[in-house]
Order: structure tokens, then sequence, then C-alpha cells
């Protein structure tokens, strides 16, 4: 029995060194999984993207329907993401800072696009707007052209997108309650006083948090932008788009160059985000001491 | 400026938060909302600052209606139970924050702010403390600078939500007595919810008692305490002793109304000591009375003559000086 | 304590409507354009569609492969976050930085990275094809894509609950005589099991959802290797909106009727 364990200290000296080798068995099974399944997959990107030299390297990523490319996936971004972070806020708000009935259901509703396949979501953008969707005819006899052009791209960024701020924020400002709010309105700040003195410096890192994740989706999101795009080279093919051409058009090296600028980009995400994450941490530790 | 509330209801979904209410609070008085929890007297607070909206009633400063005034125009000064300092500013721009937000023709300008905040920040003895975050602050430093706070923007009335709930007992005597020399200073019509009797009795000015929802009695500390008016106010305003007259009465008296006495007397009841407990100025003496599971506590000075040489196992002769009779309910 | 909605906090009804507009503009209408469309078909066509060897060989492989790659993410997920939370170590911060890096990474390069890596002739493939591996081009290596892309999901949601369970408890558990296992067993399983089911399920969804990582590697086989995503993409590019739409209405149904069953039974978990 385990008597003899209390009394003497020799069976815990002894109990040590099994308990070392655990650990040390795991961290070195943690470390070859890392290695394995995250490490090996960034390498790779990079010596094939070098391998005929630094020169190809660049002209591959400076070619015309790359930069077009590029600028695409920037715009996607640059609309995808302020929407977002409106539409986040709001969602937010209202969810965390009122009782109503069915709020469940919204913060599910919410959540949904996570759960439907990118394809899907570039295919509900096809029945709708394409040549054969609902408003397909409409559109033709306006010539309005969404679907194989820009705008059915970043209809298609924002749906897989909508859920990132949103998601950050609502724990966050239900953690944080509505009392600095009311203390604010008491002390004489109207709703918008309120909103940017009070809630806004409360809520700025998850924002960037929030920010940042749904950055890195819209810049990377393949499926649903693949479905309705038309891969028009240089009109309306996004950074992943091109990647998928060069790769299959066997130019290897230009793809991996491309790809490798977007590894460089997810890095840099992943720093933003590491940071931000790190400051909501300070937050809520000063927050849990009151 | 003087508060009355009238025939104010509120219901959250099935629970009955306030039933009725009326109270009449008069310019400059300090009055305390006391009561156990779920009594509904933070909703009352809160209704009284305009962060509750009755379903039913009315609130009415020195006169004028106020009911349908918006928070910001009622001037009142909020002190939160758990402060609700803004964390991302300094102590200075928090208690500067009500001057800063008044409308530009209103607005006082920075040096002025500057010289407000520090007469404030005096006040409370915290001058020093301007450039820290809260979360530097200490718990009763917290307090005292939501206090500031709220009084920054120079309100008529003065709300205060467990105000010293939330800190450990030594501050919060401390505290206590300043928030009292502080009222008798300034004069503010102030009301504070505690769940806490000896807090009630010694800051306020009178004391309104309260359970589910309704007000159980109105009355200064004295008042409350000596002529309660039911049993609910007797037990929840000090120790009570129940002591059981036959079957199907039984009256009620605190530890410190009894007279003990070592030998039979004239209407004594002899008991069992149980435990003997010095206090420091008063001893405690827990007695068995034949007939009844619950004890009765004693207390009486540390040098009463029926203490000496007093010994567990002794039997004690002992009689309540007063008590209210109590049904069985 | 009771508390209500203060009505001192405006902007109730401007919230609340712009995010039920943009939702529905967004999202809810599009999908209802998704049933609207389906209810062109009759039922019989519909069962035809979706019954057909071709779809149904993509449904087993797509639910087969996620299931697969969300098991081995809560194995080697549950590893990772153990490791993370309770030990310090050389390179500790680089790998929980770093665990990140499938969701940062777009799904496409991960696509085209893991399939140099597996490819009969790539790094790792070579040696898997000296030993009679086939790994890209086949299951095995789909199941390999969708393992990363869905890595962080097991990990992120196991890490804060496994933080917070204090080694107190463990401690205290191996002081009144439990051995390591047991421990495991009776302490650590029932606190971990609903963060690890729920880690499980986004990344088991995720995956029947996934296209960019898989389309690289699959092979994209008619029967063998063809993921119900492609298929999509497949009908689509043929033209045939009715069978892409079926197809969508499908993936959508089974995806809900599975993610509702995990809910349930996350409950149950939590409510024994």
């Amino acid at each position: 029995m385990s008597s003899l364990s209390v009394a003497a200290p020799l069976p815990t000296v002894a109990r040590q060194a099994p308990k070392q080798w655990g650990r040390l068995t795991l961290i070195g099974a943690a470390w070859s999984v890392f290695a394995f399944f995250l490490l090996l997959p960034l390498v790779i990107v990079l010596t094939e993207a070098l391998q005929a030299g630094v020169g190809t390297f660049f002209s591959a990523i400076f070619e015309p329907d790359a930069l077009a490319a590029l600028r695409l996936t920037l715009l996607a971004v640059a609309i995808s993401v302020p929407l977002n972070v409106l539409f986040g806020v709001a969602a937010a708000w209202c969810v965390s800072k009122y009782e109503f009935r069915g709020k469940s259901i919204l913060v599910t509703l919410i959540d949904l696009p996570f759960s439907v396949s990118p394809v899907i979501a570039g295919l509900v953008y096809v029945l709708l707007f394409g040549a054969q969707g609902l408003f397909g005819e409409w559109l033709l006899e306006h010539d309005i052209q969404i679907i194989f052009a820009v705008p059915g791209i970043v209809l298609a960024t924002l749906f897989v997108t909508v859920p990132f701020v949103a998601r950050e924020l609502i724990p966050l400002m239900q953690e944080q309650g509505t009392q600095e709010e009311e203390a604010a309105r008491l002390l004489g700040a109207s709703g918008w006083q309120m909103f940017w003195h009070v809630t806004v410096p409360n809520i700025r890192w998850g924002l960037i948090y929030g920010v940042v994740l749904c950055t890195a989706r819209a810049m990377g999101e393949f499926g649903a932008v693949s479905v309705v795009s038309g891969h028009i080279r240089g009109l309306t093919n996004t950074l992943p788009l091109h990647v998928e051409i060069l790769y299959n058009e066997y130019n290897h090296v230009a793809a991996f160059s491309v790809a490798s600028l977007l590894l460089a980009l997810a890095l840099v995400i992943l720093l933003l985000k590491q940071w931000s994450e790190s400051r909501i941490n300070r937050l809520r530790h000063s927050g849990a001491e009151e | 400026m003087s508060i009355e509330v009238r025939n104010v209801n509120k219901q959250f979904g099935a629970f009955r938060a306030l039933n009725d209410i009326n109270l009449d609070i008069h310019s400059g008085e300090l009055v305390a909302l006391l009561g156990p929890s779920g009594c509904g007297k933070t909703t009352l607070l809160r209704i009284i600052a305009g962060l509750e909206t009755p379903d039913s009633g009315s609130i009415v400063f020195h006169g004028e209606d106020v009911s349908t005034r918006d928070v910001r125009d009622r001037n009142v000064g909020f002190v939160f139970q758990h402060y609700a300092l803004f964390r991302h500013m300094t102590i200075f721009d928090n208690v500067a924050f009500g001057l800063r937000m008044k409308p530009k023709s209103e607005r006082p300008d920075e040096a002025t702010i500057a010289r407000r905040v520090k007469e404030l920040l005096e006040m409370v003895q915290l001058d020093w403390l301007g450039d820290r975050y809260p979360e530097q602050l200490s718990g009763g430093q917290r307090q005292r600078i939501a206090l500031a706070r709220a009084l920054a923007v120079e309100p008529k009335i003065l709300l205060l939500d467990e105000p010293f709930g939330a800190l450990d007992a030594k501050v919060r005597k401390e505290l206590r007595r300043w928030l009292a020399r502080l009222h008798e200073e300034i004069n503010l019509t102030s009301v504070f919810v505690t769940h806490d009797q000896e807090e009630a009795m010694e800051v306020a000015d009178r004391i309104v008692v309260m359970n589910k929802g309704v007000i159980e009695q109105i009355g200064s500390p004295a008042e409350v305490y000596e002529h309660p008016a039911n049993p609910f106010v007797y037990h929840f305003l000090g120790d009570a002793n129940r002591l059981y007259m036959g079957e199907e009465h039984h009256i009620l008296f605190r530890p410190h109304e009894i007279s003990l006495s070592r030998n039979a007397a004239d209407e004594h009841r002899p008991a069992e000591v149980r435990d003997i407990r010095p206090l420091g100025a008063i001893t405690r003496v827990t007695l068995k009375v034949d007939g009844q599971e619950e004890p009765i506590e004693a207390e009486v000075a540390k040098d009463d003559a029926s203490l000496v040489d007093l010994a567990r196992g002794q039997t004690l002769y002992f009689k309540p000086k007063a008590g209210v009779p109590a049904h069985l309910s | 304590m009771l508390r209500r909605t203060s009505p001192v906090i405006p902007g109730f009804g401007l919230t609340l409507g712009y995010t039920l507009c943009y939702l529905s503009f967004l999202v809810l209408i599009p999908l209802a354009a998704l049933f609207v469309k389906t209810a062109e078909l009759t039922w019989e066509q519909f069962v035809a569609i979706t019954t057909s060897a071709r779809v149904l060989a993509a449904l087993k492989l797509s639910f087969a492969t996620a299931f697969g790659a969300a098991l081995l993410n809560g194995v080697i997920g549950t590893l990772l976050a153990w490791v993370l939370v309770r030990y310090r170590f050389p390179g500790r911060k680089l790998i929980d930085a770093l665990i990140d890096l499938p969701f940062a990474l777009p799904t496409a390069v991960a696509g085209i990275a893991l399939t140099a890596l597996y490819a009969p002739n790539g790094l790792i493939g070579q040696f898997a094809s000296a030993v009679g591996l086939k790994i890209a081009y086949s299951p095995l290596g789909i199941t390999l894509a969708l393992t990363f892309v869905t890595l962080p999901f097991v990990v992120r949601t196991l890490q804060p609950v496994l933080a917070d369970i204090p080694r107190e408890v463990e401690e205290a558990a191996s002081c009144l005589g439990a051995k390591p296992l047991q421990v495991f067993r009776h302490v650590l399983v029932p606190a971990l099991l609903p963060a690890w089911l729920t880690g499980f399920a986004l990344a088991f969804a995720r995956g029947v959802g996934e296209y960019g990582s898989v389309i690289f590697i699959a092979g994209n086989m008619p029967g063998k290797t063809e993921i119900l995503p492609l298929l999509i993409m497949v009908k689509l590019d043929q033209y045939d909106y009715a069978g892409a739409t079926a197809i969508g209405v499908l993936m959508l149904v089974v995806a809900f009727i599975l993610l509702l069953l995990i809910n349930l039974l996350q409950r149950y978990i939590r409510t024994r």
C-alpha cells in the first residue's frame, strides 16, 4: 500500500526518475509531431521556391499577373475587413449588452459560415447571381456582372469571414460587463462618447485580434473564391488562385515563389496575433483583480 | 435635494423585485437600504439613479418628477460595488471624465479641470496617485477614487451600491467612518445599499430595512434596533435568542438583554453552561435550556459576578431583561 | 442576482437591426437560395443525384478522411496541448505560436506544400513509395492534408481547459494512491472530454468541407479520390447546377445533423 511512500523520503526520489523520463518522452514526441506536421511543410515551401535561385524567385513574384492577383487579394481584404469589423462590433454589442429572446439562435447564426463548406459559400452566390441564377436574367439585362467578376470574389470572401471579429468580441465584452458604460452615462457621457471613450479602448485588443484572423482568412480563401472567380488571369485571380494556376501548369518554382509570399504574410499575421493575444491576456488579468 | 419614491414596482420575468415601494428621503440625509441579498435594495438604488426603469411608479427629486429624465441629466453621483473605474484610463483621467464629457458650452478648460481633479484627489487623500492606473491601486484606494469621480460633476445626490462590500474588515471600518465624516462635511443627500446591519447602524441617519421586495421598517438606527416592527427586522438587526415559553410561542431577546445568577432567583430559569468565551470587554456564555434544542447565548460584562470561577457543566440561572414575543411561524 | 438590460446603454435597435440585415443579406438569404433551387428538383431526381455511385463514393471518402483526420488530431492535439501547458522546455514558445500556422496559411499553399512532401518523388513520399506505400493521390494523403489544416482545433480548445485544472487535483489523486494512468482515466479524461469533443467536432466539420488543401494532394480520381466539395466544382464546371445544388444541400444537412449530435452529446456529458 501507499503507507510507505508517505513516511520514507527514499521512494519519492526513486519515483522522480521515471517521471522525468515520461516528461522527456512527451516533450520529444511533441517536438517530432511539430517538426513533421508544421515545420516540414513550412520549410518545403521555401526550398522549392528558391531551388532555381533568387532571380527566378523574384521574377515570379513581380510578374504582372502575380501583381494583379496581389492587388485583387488586397482589395478583397480591404473591403471585407472593415465591413466585418462594423458587423462584429454591432453583433457583439447587441449580444453582450442586452438580454433578448432568440439570442442563442443569433449567436449560432453568426457562427454559421464556419460550418458551411467554402465551396457551398461560392455555390450559393452562383445560384443567386450566376447566368442561370435567381437574379441572373435581371443582372444580364442591366449589364451587371457579379459572378466571374470582382464583386463575386468580394461577396464570397465576405461570406467566409463573417464570424471572425464577432467571435472574438462577444466573449470579451460579455466578460467586461456593462458597469463601466453605465458609469460613463451617469457621469454625463452621451451614447457615442461612452462608446468611443470607454467601450472601444476596452475592446481594442480583441478587435485587433479579430481583424488579424479575418485578414488571414480573407487573404487565403480559396474554395469559395475559386467557385465564383472564373480564373481570368490578371482580372479575377487572387493570389491563392494564382498559385493554383501556376502549379497546374507545372510551373512549380513560380507557384512556390508566390506561395512563399503568402507564407511570409501568414507568419506576419501569426506575429500580430501573438502580440494582440498577449495584450488581451494582460487586460484579462488586470480585470480579474478587481 | 430630497428624494421621493412613489409606488414603485419592478418585475424581472416572474420575479417580483420591488412591490409598491414608497419612501421619502430628506435633503442632506444619509440613508441606508438594508436587507439580505435579493431583497430589491440594489434595484431600488438603480431605479433612483435612472439605471433601471420601474414598471410603474415615479421618482421625484425635490418636487420634480425625474422618472422620464435620462441618467445623464439626473445629476446623480453613483459609486458601483466593484467601482467600475475605467481600466484603460489613469486615475486623473478617471476623475476628470465627467468634467470632460460636459457639452462644450459648460465644459471647463483643462487648467480648471486639472485644479478640480487635484482638489478631489486631495479630498480623498490620494493626490499622489494621479498618474497610476486602477489596476495598480488597492481596493480601498479604488473605492475612494470611485467616490472622487462621482463627486467631480458636483451631483445633488450620491448613491452608493455596497460601498464597502469588496473590502477587508479593517479597511472597511476605516472607510465607513471616513464616509460618515465626509457626509457631514459636504452634506449631500446620500443613499447607500448594504447587507451589513453594523455598517448601516454606524453610518446612516436612517435605515430602510427591506425584504423580498417590500420595506419592512423605516427609522433611525436606535428606532429599528429598539423597536423592531416585526420578527424579520428583529433578526436582521442583530443576534437573537429564541426562548420557548411552552409549546405554542416563544420570545426573542438579544444576547446582552439577560441577567445571570449563580443561585436560583426570581423568575430565573436554570440552564447548563456549555461554553465560556471571553471576548474582550464582554464574555459570551452559551447555555443549554431543558426542553429546547437551540442554545441561549448570553453576553455579559467580563466582570459580571456570575462569571467568577464559572466552569463548563455548571448550572446557571438566567432571565431575559427585555424581549419581544413572537409567534411560531 | 437578476440583472437585465439596462435602459441607459443605447443602441439595441440599431445594432440588432444591423446584425440581422447583414447576416440575412450575406448568409441567410444566399443559403436559402440553395434550398429554393433544390425545390426545382423532384424528390426522385434529388434522390437519384445524391445516391449515384460517384456521389456516394465521394461522400464516403469525405466523411472517412475527415473523421480519420479529426481522430489523428485528437491524439496529437492532446499531446501538444498537454506538453505546451504542463512543461517548460526549449522551443515551447515557438511551437505555441506556430500551432496556428494552418489557420493563417492559405489552404492552397498548404496543399501544394504537402503534395511536394508526399508525392512519390517528394521528400517523404520517396521513402514511403520505397516500401510500397502511396501517400499523395490516395485517401491517406487527403487525411494528412486535413490533419494539417485542422491541427489547431483540438490543441486550442484543450489548452485553456487543461490550464484551468489545478495541478493539486492530480496531486491529490496520487496522494490518495492513484497510479498515473488511473489519474488520467478518472481525473483528467472526464474534465477534458467536453473540450476534446468540441475540438474534434470542429476539426471534423471543417475537414468535411475543406477544399483548397485537398485538391492538390488528392489526385481527384472519380470514385476513388474525389471529395464531395470537388464534386460540386465538377458539376458546376459542367453547368449541372441542379446536381451541384443537390450535393450542396446534402452536405449541409449531413454536417448539421452531425454537429447537432455532437452538441447533444456534449450537453449530455456536461449534465451527467
